[in-house]
């Protein structure tokens, strides 16, 4: 579902060292970059969000280079900028619906479902995975994610692959269970 | 028409977002479609309008760029399904609805008086408005300078409409004729600019703020 192979990024500057994920479906992964911004980018590149630079990046067989939209309809990404005002749920679920053309009336029952099973998280945590999970993904990126959300995100999209990228400050309990490869200076 | 739901939803997102600004900035073009009647020659009147119809399109393209960037709603949208054409689409059309409004409010006393040389003017005006605005909103999308000379090109695209159109207006005398000429040079300026924005902003690549 995700492949990366010695992806970097670079700004002027390198900002994300050459990474490398192999991930199938129902498997997981938790990587911790060097620095912040490159975990905030890594989770970008893998969502198809961020071209990589070099290296290649594949997301269920599509490039995100030329094929970035079939790309996003299988990812769903949580960012770590959650929104500072949250919004109403039902607006933002509705919003989803409408930029992913799902049924509205499926996406708000599906998104009031999520919500409740995210219970014990804070409401913009609970509210940007339940969003991200409404069009069903197969692949869920999650950028320097809490343990609980990260938690909540692993039992409810145990079908779909998971990645999570990680700062030096937040580096998880967990490690990974899947077969990964990181290259380069991380 | 194919994703026309993601385009109105992001164009009612924009409109949630930008309505208050947009307000004040068509009361301020009010004040200063009055403030120009001040100028004696009707030719420094046209520019000068002209001009301030490019700033507000400048404004408006920047803070549609930020609230692509701080609403809620348009933060998902750089995770979205969305073409880059259709997003620039969408991008442009409360800020299009925005500057035809201060356009029209410019002339508004005029139009108000039924001054008939008004309605050529505010043609003229609005047709600058629309060829200044694709190419403002590319504002946002880049570094300093470049974005600095973005603003400058929407503000020189919008003179040479105008241009245009008055010269044709002086050689032909006929305000239809002055009007289509400054529209048909328009439409070839927009559809550049905003196939511009749109492969942009498809190429484009959002590194986060971190802290």
């Amino acid at each position: 579902m995700l492949d990366m192979r010695a992806a970097t990024f670079y700004r002027g500057e390198r900002l994300l060292a050459p990474l490398t994920v192999a991930l199938d479906e129902g498997r997981y992964s938790d990587v911790t970059c060097e620095t912040s911004m490159a975990a905030a980018i890594a989770a970008r590149v893998a969502a198809g969000i961020v071209k990589c630079t070099s290296g290649i990046v594949f997301i269920g067989n599509f490039d995100p280079k030329i094929q970035p939209v079939q790309v996003k309809r299988l990812v769903g990404f949580v960012s770590r900028d959650y929104p500072r005002r949250v919004p109403e749920s039902r607006a933002y679920f509705a919003y989803r619906a409408s930029l992913w053309e799902l049924s509205r009336d499926e996406a708000l029952a599906r998104g009031a479902t999520l919500l409740q099973r995210f219970d014990g998280l804070a409401d913009d945590q609970a509210l940007a995975l339940a969003g991200a999970l409404l069009h069903r993904p197969r692949l869920l990126v999650l950028d320097r994610p809490g343990m609980r959300l990260r938690e909540a995100a692993a039992e409810a999209a145990s079908e779909a692959a998971v990645f999570a990228v990680y700062g030096p400050q937040d580096r998880p309990a967990q490690l990974s269970i899947d077969p990964l490869v990181t290259a380069g200076a991380l | 028409m194919i994703g026309s739901t993601a385009t109105l939803a992001i164009a009612a997102s924009r409109a949630r977002a930008l309505w208050l600004p947009a307000c004040a900035l068509v009361f301020l073009s009010v004040a200063a479609g009055a403030g120009s009647n001040i100028l004696q020659t009707s030719s420094v009147r046209i520019v000068s309008n002209v001009v301030f119809t490019a700033l507000v399109a400048i404004a408006v393209a920047y803070l549609n760029g930020r609230a692509m960037r701080n609403d809620p709603f348009a933060a998902v949208e750089e995770a979205a399904p969305l073409f880059g054409r259709q997003w620039a689409r969408a991008n442009a059309i409360f800020p299009t609805a925005v500057v035809l409004l201060c356009s029209a409010a410019q002339y508004a006393v005029p139009l108000w008086l039924r001054d008939h040389a008004a309605l050529t003017f505010f043609a003229i005006n609005a047709i600058a408005a629309l060829t200044a605005l694709p190419i403002a909103l590319s504002v946002p999308l880049r570094s300093q300078w470049n974005g600095v000379l973005y603003a400058a090109l929407s503000i020189v695209g919008a003179l040479f409409c105008t241009a245009f159109g008055a010269a044709m207006l002086q050689a032909t005398r006929n305000g239809a004729i002055a009007v289509s000429a400054s529209a048909g040079l328009a439409l070839i300026l927009v559809f550049l600019a905003l196939r511009q924005y749109g492969e942009a902003l498809a190429r484009y690549d959002p590194v986060p703020r971190v802290t």
